[in-house]
């Protein structure tokens, strides 16, 4: 090799400029930002680690690199703060792993802890009265199988899926050991103890604050490097513990070995290989758990650091075990915490003045003590290459598997340069064609029909056979089956979509459709996640919103559920076409095309504004990991579409039925209270009456279009009802007759302004009963609705105005 | 008899409605709700409460 390509192969550069199949060695990682510094560390970004460039996204980023045996997406940005050497092609890094101590060794560190042990004794007696109900906390990595372990230990029925962020929150279910009751607590996934995420606070301040009786630590085995990382920040804090190595029936499939004996070993903990979707192991681990719960001692092993960082624990934890003590705070781990710099733990122990001074002392010896860089990524330096040696000690990889994965082979074609986007397209398109199309079309129409033909006329029939009032028959027909019967025709879709939605999920994809729009989004302020729910608001609003639960960060879910309303939903469409047909019905689709247009066009600028003014700060890091593929499970898809129908008839018999019946008083009782089936002299009309001047400069200022738009927040569909009563015009009327029927009151230029208004304004009350939910504050709903409301009435009165001018 | 039953029970809907209406507002003003979506409202959308 020649001086001057040796040169450039050796030079040091930051990995967002490595090219793409090139590989590189991790020089230092992230000095600008703590907490995207902290997260790239914990990922196990650090000095040393050979990093592969798989691909660039289609859009030129994010960018998909390998490492410790796992993908990873992440944005330039971030990668432009990894400084790297590269590496010449076909040169691998050579293991750093520390060697392990032989049995003798051993001995000595068992024995350095016998005063522990015999502190902390505890006789196993399975069938020990239980003086309370012991509670074992489900922890580890994101998308490890937590949930799914769950749900076998409990037998409930939570919501899995194939990627990182499924549960944000804890969960709490009851599992049986013998006659006695256990509570399982499933907690949030996390990469580390580190407070980065809302979700990795749920989860650390459960193990810390809340004292489970046994962590069950679940490991993904085919990943294993990277999830020992939590392993190790759990064995800091030496409580009751197990390791469950879940996806072992991948790891003998792929014909790798581990050595479950060794790996106990070296960890200091049981270790139980168990495959949480079939249930197998899942017996032995709970037996482990309940072990550890009753012998209660875990002792890290001393050799989970090199010597001299070991030294630098002791000395501060020396320092603060008093105080640490006091604040109930596991002192081993307080004291690494410390060195790492944890804020949170510092306040905790309220560290005097003299403390804090000799702790940054010793906190600037360490960092004097190699050239790594800073404490923090010392410290994982230091559990990562103990983590190397485990690994190599206690696996034994399959020899001669050559050929690509089936990962690698899909994810040649899903994030493919070219084909990435149209395969995307393609992929919801059907997904759209099946829930809105034929299919979908089909089955809302036959339940519409079931219940326009079927039911309502059996119990119109019935109730006149028992000589019942005009207005009884009226609540029952008109008000509740009619209110809730044009909310629940849209089940069908629903089911539809979250089965195709939930395949989507388990399978894998949904990473790689964040990883390929993460781009195009951030121009808005948003991530990559965000597209898969403002696509979904085309066809309804409510699973649209729900969908917004993939986003890893509460800025960017709130924005998402902001903008998803302005997508227009399948239920205006038949505003659309009637307005249409009666007023242009030579540029129908024109028309139709521009209504769905500004409603892209506002959440664009919307997005905008609202990162401007409102989400402002530091774009969120996207980092995230690109699961395998996995065949989607019957029961898990089969489980997600049943607790989504359940959820929405339940909405449906609750605060649909609610607000049916209450619209149906309003409509038909007038201000003095008297009964009629007249609307215009209705309490409605008197309140549309109100509101109508309100319109006036949308050039729509008439009862009827108000309350119309009333409504229509029942349902949209409801706005063409409304108006078809209030005109007399029956629903098979053509466009002329409506035209004819509407002249009075509508110029072209105001049906256009109407249209505008429908398009934009507040979506129906289910899908503000679920933004409420998934907002979780009134506050945030109410500007979430008056941000809707606002744009629509400023875009229909400009759109009148300008209009009126032209016409 | 069977029309006063009915009679009644869709006094009681509409009772029920009016009340339902009111007291979701109240407890959407109060910040209840469950973010488990269980919707129950015990434990006023600060973590799930376990129930589902």
């Amino acid at each position: 090799m020649n001086e001057t390509t040796r040169n450039s192969v050796q030079k040091i550069d930051t990995l967002d400029r490595l090219p793409v199949g090139r590989s590189c060695e991790i020089l230092s990682a992230g000095n600008q930002s703590g907490a995207v510094k902290r997260r790239l560390v914990d990922m196990g970004l650090t000095p040393g680690t050979q990093v592969d460039l798989v691909k660039i996204a289609p859009f030129g980023d994010p960018m998909e690199v390998a490492l410790r045996g796992y993908r990873l997406s992440l944005r330039k940005d971030d990668a432009a703060q990894i400084t790297v050497r590269l590496l010449r092609p076909g040169e691998t890094l050579r293991c750093r792993a520390r060697t392990l101590p032989d049995r003798v060794r051993r001995e000595e560190m068992r024995q350095a802890h016998n005063h522990e042990r015999t502190a902390h004794f505890r006789k196993y007696d399975p069938n020990a009265h239980d003086s309370h109900v012991w509670r074992i906390a489900l922890t580890g990595n994101p998308n490890c199988g937590k949930t799914t372990l769950f749900n076998a230990l409990t037998g409930s029925n939570q919501s899995v899926g194939n990627w990182p962020g499924v549960t944000v929150e804890k969960k709490e279910g009851a599992a049986t050991f013998g006659k006695q009751e256990l509570t399982v607590v499933d907690l949030p996934g996390i990469y580390s103890l580190s407070p980065y995420s809302m979700e990795e606070i749920v989860a650390r301040n459960f193990i810390i604050g809340a004292h489970p009786d046994a962590i069950v630590n679940i490991v993904d085995a085919t990943n294993l490097e990277r999830n020992l990382y939590l392993t190790m920040q759990l064995l800091e804090l030496e409580r009751p513990m197990v390791v469950a190595l879940n996806f072992m029936d991948e790891v003998e499939k792929s014909g790798d070995r581990i050595d479950v004996e060794r790996l106990s070993r070296h960890l200091g903990v049981p270790v139980i290989p168990i495959s949480a979707r079939s249930g197998k192991g899942v017996d032995a681990l709970l037996e482990a758990a309940h072990r550890a719960m009753h012998t209660g001692l875990t002792v890290e092993p001393d050799d989970l650091y090199d010597d001299y960082t070991h030294e630098i624990h002791h000395r501060v934890g020396a320092l603060i075990h008093d105080k640490a003590y006091a604040a109930d705070i596991p002192a081993h781990w307080a004291a690494i915490k410390l060195i790492e710099g944890d804020e949170l733990v510092a306040q905790a122990l309220a560290l005097s003045g003299l403390e804090q001074t000799k702790l940054d002392q010793i906190a600037e010896e360490y960092e004097a003590s190699s050239p790594l860089g800073d404490r923090e990524t010392l410290i994982a330096d230091s559990r990562y290459s103990f983590i190397e040696s485990v690994v190599q000690n206690s696996v034994q990889k399959a020899a001669g598997r050559g050929g690509r994965s089936w990962t690698s082979r899909i994810d040649a074609v899903v994030t493919h340069k070219y084909l990435a986007f149209p395969v995307f397209v393609a992929m919801l398109a059907v997904v759209f064609w099946f829930t809105f199309g034929p299919v979908g079309s089909a089955l809302s129409d036959l339940l519409a029909a079931g219940i326009e033909n079927g039911l309502t006329p059996v119990v119109r029939q019935g109730l006149a056979a028992l000589g019942a009032a005009d207005w009884a028959v009226s609540l029952v027909c008109g008000g509740v089956i009619s209110g809730v019967g044009s909310v629940l025709t849209f089940l069908p879709m629903i089911a539809i979509l979250f089965f195709f939605l939930s395949i989507l999920e388990d399978s894998g994809y949904m990473s790689r459709a964040a990883f390929v729009m993460d781009r195009t989004l951030r121009r808005f302020g948003l991530s990559g996640k965000a597209f898969i729910p403002l696509l979904m608001g085309f066809g309804c609003t409510v699973p649209a919103v729900m969908g917004a639960r993939t986003m890893e960060n509460e800025k960017d879910r709130r924005m998402t559920i902001m903008l998803v309303p302005f997508m227009s939903c399948s239920a205006r469409l038949p505003v659309y076409g009637l307005l249409v047909s009666a007023f242009f019905p030579t540029h129908r689709a024109l028309i139709v095309l521009s209504l769905y247009l500004l409603g892209v066009v506002l959440a664009i600028l919307s997005g905008l504004v609202l990162k401007r003014f409102v989400f402002q700060g530091e774009a969120a890091p996207f980092l995230l990991e690109l699961p395998p593929y996995r065949m989607p499970s019957v029961r898990n898809v089969a489980t997600q579409v049943w607790e989504k129908i359940k959820d929405f008839l339940s909405r449906a018999a609750t605060l649909i039925l609610a607000m049916s019946v209450v619209l149906w008083l309003l409509q038909s009782f007038t201000p003095q209270g008297q009964y009629t089936q007249d609307v215009s002299t209705s309490l409605l009309a008197v309140l549309g009456g109100l509101l109508a001047p309100l319109f006036l400069p949308c050039g729509f200022g008439v009862w009827q279009a108000a309350v119309a738009l009333l409504t229509g927040l029942i349902a949209k569909e409801a706005v063409v009802s409304s108006m078809s009563l209030f005109y007399g015009f029956s629903m098979t009327a053509d466009g002329a007759a409506v035209a004819l029927a509407l002249g009075g009151t509508f110029t072209p230029a105001a049906a256009y302004a109407f249209l505008v208004f429908c398009a934009l304004y507040t979506p129906c009350v289910a899908s503000i009963a679920t933004i409420r939910r998934e907002m979780d504050s009134l506050k945030w709903t109410l500007a979430c609705l008056g941000w809707q409301l606002g744009v629509a009435y400023a875009a229909s009165v400009l759109t009148y105005q300008i209009g009126a001018l032209l016409m | 008899m069977v029309l006063f039953l009915l009679y009644a029970a869709l006094a009681a809907l509409v009772v029920w409605s009016v009340g339902y209406l009111i007291y979701r507002l109240f407890r959407a003003l109060r910040g209840g709700g469950c973010s488990c979506g269980c919707d129950c409202g015990c434990c006023a959308g600060k973590e799930s409460c376990g129930k589902k």
